[in-house]
Order: C-alpha cells, then structure tokens, then sequence
C-alpha cells in the first residue's frame, strides 16, 4: 500500500484505514502542524485576516481541530481532491496525511506569537521625529527635474553624458562612468519621455546612476519620477519613487531622501492630497491620504499621519477634521499614545508652487 | 575508469554494519576523513589520526572537536552556499558601477562574494558560536568585508579588513538573514513582482516549503482564467491562490527593500523605511504568515523563527548537503532524529551530531541486503566538489589557486567551479556526485598545480616543511627516511595505512622521473599522481 502512494500524485483513491500506518509513526509535532500551516492556514485558520470563504469554525490550528474535521478533510484533499485549492499536493505530502489521518499521533503544537516590543515614542518622539522629516518640505517630481535640467545641461559636453537631453535617453552615461571637460562626474542611465495634449504635458523619468561635480557632491538619480502639468503652469499630479537628490540642493533635495510618494491637486479648490512616504534626517513618515491647502495655509484636515520609530514600529495619527494638524496616536499593537500635533507649515509651503 | 574506481571504493573494507543493514559504515579512519572535510573542509591532521588510531579519542571526539574548529564557521559558508545559492558571480548590478572599483577588475571577484556571502557569514557566525540557530533571523547585526562593508550604509570600520560583525545604519529593523543586501541582491524584486518571488525564496531557504516545485494545474489554470489582470487572478483565482493566498501576506513584510529600479545601486544598497507601509496596499492583503497576523519584517520573522518548520527544514537541509543527495520521505526517521535534537537545544551544532551519527552519514559501502532502491538513492562514497578541493588542497600544501584576483576553484567567470562540480547557484543548484570529465580535467590541474607549489616551497625553497617533514631531496627509495615519508602522506592524503604493494608501486613511481629530472621533481611528479587518487579525490 506505501509502495504504491507513494507512485501517485493524484487524488488516493481508498479511505483511510490502518494499512496506510508509517513507521515511525507520522505526528502532528512532526509533521501535520507543518503542513497544515502550509497548505491550509493562511484561510482555515482562527487568527487568519482572510478566509477566502473557508467557513467559519473550520480551523485546523491544533490536532483536536484536525481530529474533528477528519472525514472533512479526507473527502476533501485524498478523495476529491478539491482541497487545497489550486491543487499542487505531492505524493509524499498525500502519503503522509494519509498515514497520520489514520494513526498518526497527536502532540502539544507549537504556538508562535509576534510580539512588538514597547512603544519607543511618545507623543513628543512623534511630534519631533515628524518635524525632523517634514523640514526639507514634500519631495516633489518638478523640484528634482529642475535641478537635474540645469545640472545635466550646464556640465555636459556632448560626450559626456552622451544623449542629452533627447528622449528617450535624457543621460547616458558608461557604467564604469565618464568625466566631463569641466571635471563632473556621470554614471548610469536616465530614460526619459514627454507626453504632450491640448491639456498640457507630461514628463517621465526612469533612472539608476549619479553625477559628482568638482567637491564631492552627488546628483542622483534612482528610480522613477512622472508629473503632469497643464497650460497654466499647475501640476495636477505627480509620483516620486526611489532616491533622488542634490547634496549642495536646498530643502528636501539636500538630503537625497529614499521617498515613495504621489502628490493629486484639485486645482479649483487648491487642495493637494499626499499619499505616500519618505526618509529623511533618519526619520521615516507616511501619509494617507493626507489633504493640504497651501492656497490658505491651513493645517492639513483629513487623512492619517505614520512616524516610524528606530526600531521599525509604527505610529499611526488620522488627523482630526478641524484643520488643527493634530490627532490621536497609536502605536502598532493598539497602544494609545495621546494626542499629537504636528507642524505641517514646511510641507504646506513646498506644496504652495503645485497649486499657484 | 575514474567511475570505476569510485565504485570499487563503495565495496572497499568496512566496519561491521549493523544486522541487516543495506549500509556498512565506514572504518573510523575514513570517518573521521570525511567529518573533517564536511565540517571543517580539510583533511585531518595524522596527529588527530594517530590519535584515533591509539584510542586516545573516538571518532565523535575528533567530531567535537571539529565542530569547535575556527574553520567550521568558513565550511558552512561554503557548506549553506550551496542550499542558499547566493554564492553568484552575476547581480543587477556590477562591481564597477561603484567609482571605487570601476578600474580594478581584480575587484570583481571579492566584491561578488563580499555580497553573496553576507547572509552566510550570518548563519556561520550564529553557528559557529553555538549561539540559538533562530538567531539568523532576529540578529541586529550582519556581516561584511572590505570589499563592501565601506560601499553600504554599515559602520565598517574605517581601514578594516576581512569580515566583521556590523550594523547597519539605514534603519533597516532586526532580521538577521531577512535584513541583508547579501540575500536580496541574489533574490531580487522587479517593481511589479512586489516581493513575492523573495517570499518564495524564504519559504524554500528556511521552511523548505517550495513554491515553485509545487505540483500546480496549468490546464485547470487556463480554463478558470476569465481575466487578463494578473493582480486580479492572484487574488481570485483557485489556481493562483494556492499558493498566494499565503505568499502575499508574507510579501507585505519586505516592501523595505523594493526597489523603485532594480537597477540603482542607491535603490538597492539602502533600506526604504517608508516603504514599508507599501506592502498591504500594493498587494492588497493583510499581513500574515499562513494566517497569523504579524507586524513588519522583525515579525515576519519571528513567526519563523518559531515555527516548527523552521528547525525540521535545518535538519532536512543540512541532511542533504552532508549526504550529498536530495532527502526523501525513506529518510524521514534519521531527519526526524536531527529535528528531536533540535528541538531539545535549538542550536546548529547538535543538528549536525544527529546527523553525522546516523547510519546514512556514516555508510561507505553496501550490504548485500541493499535493494536497488537504496543503491540508487543512498551516496556511500563521496566526492570532492571544487570549492572542497580548494580548501582541502590549500590546507594540505598552501596552494591558493588565483588568477587575477579569482579563486580558481570558487567561481565560474574566470575559474572552474562549475566545471569541477560545484554549485553556482543559478544554473547549477547540487554538487556533482559522480565524477565527470571535466571534474577530472580540474581534479588533474588542481592536484598538478597544488604538487608543484609544495615542492616549490618545502624540497625547493626554504618554507618549512609541513608535508615533506621525513625526507630530504637527499633521501631516494629503499631508505627509512623514504618509506617514513609515504606513510605519513597516506595517512594525510587517505586516512589510511599503506601497504607494502602500495609503497613499492610509489616508489618505482618516484624512481622512473628522478632519473631524467632531480628528486624535488620526482617528488612533484609522485604528489600529483597521489592527489589523483580516487582515495584522495573521494571520502
């Protein structure tokens, strides 16, 4: 009977019964707990966020739970084979389950939990790590490609970087690098690509290199960048991901920050919605959804504000709705941390050119 | 022929096997041999043979010792190198995208193993000191060289030299191998593939759970596919959601390292704190690992580090690299035995005691009870793969085969790693069990050059003598000093007494060059036919 499950890969075609016994005998600390959490748990389990329609109560978290369901279990995945879904069970996984729905043994389990430890930040932590991120401004696509026009096209030569600034290669640089007559330094790539209608037009850019100028600074450019502009000088919209900066910049720019970020203005009322994050000074944040009006210089009133302690925890404040910039703070494990409020003035500022 | 002689070693003189055993162990001299390869890739000493061979200790004393060897925490460099598959020649990127290196193509090399084998010098480390094996996934620290401990976001010391702990400054949070560049370069992510392939990897690598191998239904794929949108089918789809519906949720954890281009080293050298909050919303599912919830990467981990399949998938793999063949469910028993002893003492090294005490570590011949099944499966005799022969070879006559600045036997661009049947870790995923041609032509230029370089230095220069300790250029055969001189390289070289046939037959050897070169070149000549021995080149 072993011999010949272990031939097959397809559903087994025989009840349970005792001739399917391994020896040693097949346990739930063994193995069943493994392969239960494998195949089953991310839907049939007590703590899952997301059942995917598994039916209430059916968990197979313990080896009582497997016992109870058994008859469910064998129709299922050895007789039908309708479970897991998708399929992709191994002969020897069959074998197995077989062998332990029949005589396997129990065993206490393991129970792993994930412990967050204790809140690092306070009120004031958040307030202060806050100000430290929010100091450079929002990392805008069109503060970066100004920048880089300038730099790119007062430094180069022709040959270095080759391309110009002539889509769809904005920069071209050998990856060993190339140096230019008046002494920068370029390396890597830059794909650019302008998009023109009756609306406006837009700008798009892939990078991965750098360029040094004569001290040492470094303009860099990794990731992607795109904004769109209409006929009156706005920018509706525009997405910032990767790391982008100019050392001997100002505000954001200087501190070339690892930022992930999509700003979307409503022109008509000035408000500016900020979905995103980024890292700069050590400090990490996140905005969902956060809206701004620089038109009025208002604290922002709507969305949810997360700082990140040293340690990779979260804070989460969703802002309250009377425009004071603060909110309620918690920690990732629900801890109430009291009230927060931020100084959302930088930001606000550099948002204030997006929306004129 | 080399085969055969393999072959012929399988049925060679044995300790007794146990009554009805398929295997006969090896006798402890070839024992301890092998022990000492695996864990600590060099032969062993005929001072700790000699001590076997006078009962002064046993061979799970010579074991032991290995174990605590300072060349135990490189073995499993090379040893996990091969289960983890970053020891690569080829990332996204290259060593001369950074300005420091862009002129030196000696740099190449170092620098690529400098990041493959940061996650491994991790996992050593942990092991080596005998500190908790789930240690590997909540360390705060990680490991690096010179060759990019001062390019990353690390606190490598200014001026420093060789591999040393360090912390990275990027504000990437505790997750031993989970938080290394080491382990993401190899494993990387597109921007659309949103982690979910380095998932797979931790599953394999730490659960031995293998998504990829999974026996998965195209046809039914293909007929229940009622939409183009990926993302909509990973979600919905039967066929998809066996296996995302736990893959995803666990992807959330590493939106830290996704890249915004795969191909910036400033992307991809650094943690992207604020990205994490990314994972959830981009993949449009709640943190979990196979249901349980978690909070961020350090979680993620923690729920692996204690899950039971973290320590069955140590034993499992290390089973497979010390047998040298896959594990199958016939081995289940032996594996269970080193799971048990993990379990009782979380720690690597008693892993490795259960498994080097098992029946099927220590086979180096059949029964007449093997059945074909077990002569297919079961490895009795093994063979040295070419990073073990570089190790093996340095340590025995101090030969560090390079060439501008590659390790001739530990990487495939400008080397014979592959071809002398190592892993590179894309293509090639096992060490080669069998000998083949070019394994043989490697073996053979190994051996000739590692003959060349002891007699260069100990009969023809000045070192002092670490090999040729019983002769001098002045010794010929028929004296003391000459036959004293072979017994000591057969212990060395094979962990075996020689015979009298055996010494006559080498020396007739030496005795046909010496005349029409010197004697330090009959010397060199009868070294390389010995490092050519299936008794050298197999343990």
């Amino acid at each position: 009977m072993l011999v010949l499950l272990l031939g097959c890969a397809t559903p087994v075609d025989s009840g349970v019964d005792s001739a399917a016994c391994a020896d040693p005998a097949v346990t739930w600390d063994g193995w069943g707990q493994g392969f239960f959490v494998t195949w089953c748990g991310a839907c049939h389990s007590a703590t899952t966020p997301d059942r995917r329609g598994a039916p209430p109560g059916l968990d197979f978290d313990t080896w009582e739970e497997v016992q109870a369901h058994r008859d469910e279990i064998e129709r299922s995945v050895l007789t039908e084979a309708s479970m897991p879904v998708g399929g992709g069970l191994a002969a020897d996984d069959l074998t197995q389950l077989q062998a332990l729905l029949a005589c396997g043994e129990g065993g206490d389990g393991t129970t792993s939990t994930a412990q967050l430890p204790s809140p690092a930040l306070d009120a004031t932590g958040i307030e202060a790590a806050a100000a430290t991120a929010f100091a450079g401004g929002v990392p805008l696509a069109t503060d970066y490609w100004s920048v880089y026009l300038e730099l790119v096209l007062g430094h180069s030569d022709g040959m270095c970087p080759a391309g110009g600034l002539g889509a769809p290669y904005a920069i071209h640089a050998p990856m060993v690098g190339c140096t230019t007559e008046d002494g920068w330094y370029f390396s890597g790539l830059t794909l650019r690509e302008t998009t023109e209608d009756a609306d406006g037009w837009s700008e798009w850019m892939l990078g991965d290199g750098w360029a040094h100028d004569l001290e040492d600074h470094r303009l860099v450019f990794g990731g992607e960048i795109e904004w769109g502009a209409d006929t009156s000088g706005a920018h509706p919209w525009q997405t910032v991901d990767g790391t982008w900066g100019w050392e001997a910049g100002e505000g954001w720019l200087a501190e070339v920050p690892s930022v992930s970020l999509a700003t979307e203005a409503d022109l008509a009322t000035g408000v500016v919605t900020v979905t995103g994050g980024w890292t700069t000074g050590g400090e990490s944040v996140f905005l969902d959804g956060v809206d701004f009006a620089p038109r009025a210089d208002d604290a922002p009133s709507h969305g949810t504000l997360s700082v990140r302690d040293p340690g990779g925890a979260w804070y989460t404040v969703p802002l309250r709705e009377d425009g004071s910039g603060c909110g309620p703070a918690t920690y990732a494990d629900g801890t109430a941390l009291g009230e927060v409020c931020f100084d959302t003035a930088p930001l606000a500022a550099s948002l204030a050119g997006i929306v004129p | 022929m080399i085969l055969l002689l393999f072959a012929a070693c399988a049925t060679g003189d044995s300790a007794a096997p146990a009554p009805g055993s398929a295997l006969a162990p090896l006798p402890d001299e070839r024992l301890a041999r092998r022990m000492s390869l695996d864990l600590r890739g060099v032969l062993p000493t005929n001072t700790e043979l000699d001590a076997l061979a006078a009962g002064d200790t046993t061979v799970n004393g010579l074991r032991d010792a290995f174990l605590d060897d300072p060349r135990f925490e490189e073995r499993l460099v090379q040893l996990l190198g091969q289960a983890w598959r970053t020891q690569v020649d080829e990332f996204l990127v290259n060593y001369y995208e950074y300005a420091a290196y862009a002129a030196r193509p000696d740099a190449e090399y170092p620098f690529e193993r400098g990041v493959g084998e940061e996650p491994l010098r991790l996992a050593a480390r942990v092991a080596a000191s005998d500190a908790p094996w789930p240690e590997i996934l909540t360390a705060d620290w990680s490991m690096a060289d010179e060759w990019t401990g001062p390019l990353w976001p690390t606190d490598y010391p200014a001026g420093g030299t060789g591999w040393q702990v360090v912390h990275y400054t990027d504000g990437r949070p505790a997750a031993g191998i989970l938080a290394t560049n080491g382990l993401w370069w190899r494993y990387f992510s597109t921007v659309s593939n949103f982690n979910r392939g380095r998932t797979a990897a931790i599953a394999r690598l730490l659960l031995c759970e293998d998504y990829v191998a999974r026996n998965v239904s195209v046809v039914g794929f293909a007929s229940e596919t009622d939409t183009t949108d990926v993302e909509d089918n990973l979600r919905t789809n039967p066929y998809c959601l066996g296996c995302h519906s736990s893959l995803d949720p666990m992807a959330t954890a590493l939106f830290g390292f996704w890249p915004a281009n795969e191909y910036s080293l400033d992307e991809i050298e650094s943690y992207h704190p604020e990205r994490e909050p990314l994972g959830p919303v981009l993949l449009d599912v709640e943190p979990a690992f196979y249901g349980q919830p978690f909070d961020g990467l350090p979680g993620l981990a923690s729920l692996i580090a204690q899950d039971p399949r973290f320590g069955a998938c140590a034993a499992e793999t290390f089973a497979g690299l010390l047998w040298r063949r896959p594990v199958t469910l016939e081995d289940r028993a032996e594996v269970d035995d080193a799971t048990a002893a993990y379990d009782a003492d979380p720690r690597l090294k008693p892993v490795l005691r259960a498994l080097t005490d098992g029946e099927r570590y220590r086979a180096g011949a059949f029964t007449s009870a093997a059945d074909d099944a077990t002569l297919t499966r079961e490895q009795v005799v093994r063979m040295l793969d070419a990073p073990l022969l570089a190790s093996a070879l340095e340590d025995l006559t101090g030969l560090d085969w390079t060439w501008t600045g590659f390790s001739q036997l530990r990487n495939d661009t400008w080397g014979y790693r592959l071809l002398g049947g190592g892993v590179d870790g894309f293509y090639q995923t096992r060490s080669q069990s069998i000998p083949g041609m070019t394994w043989l032509l490697v073996e053979r230029r190994a051996a000739e050059s590692a003959a060349a370089w002891a007699a260069d230095h100990e009969l023809r220069g000045t070192d002092t003598p670490v090999l040729f300790t019983a002769v001098t250029v002045d010794d010929s055969p028929g004296s003391e000093a000459f036959r004293a001189q072979l017994t000591l390289l057969s212990h060395r070289l094979y962990g075996e007494a020689p015979d009298d046939a055996w010494i006559a037959d080498v020396e007739a050897l030496w005795g046909a060059t010496a005349p029409s070169t010197d004697a330090a070149t009959a010397w060199e000549t009868t070294l390389a036919a010995l490092l050519q021995d299936p008794r050298f080149t197999s343990y």
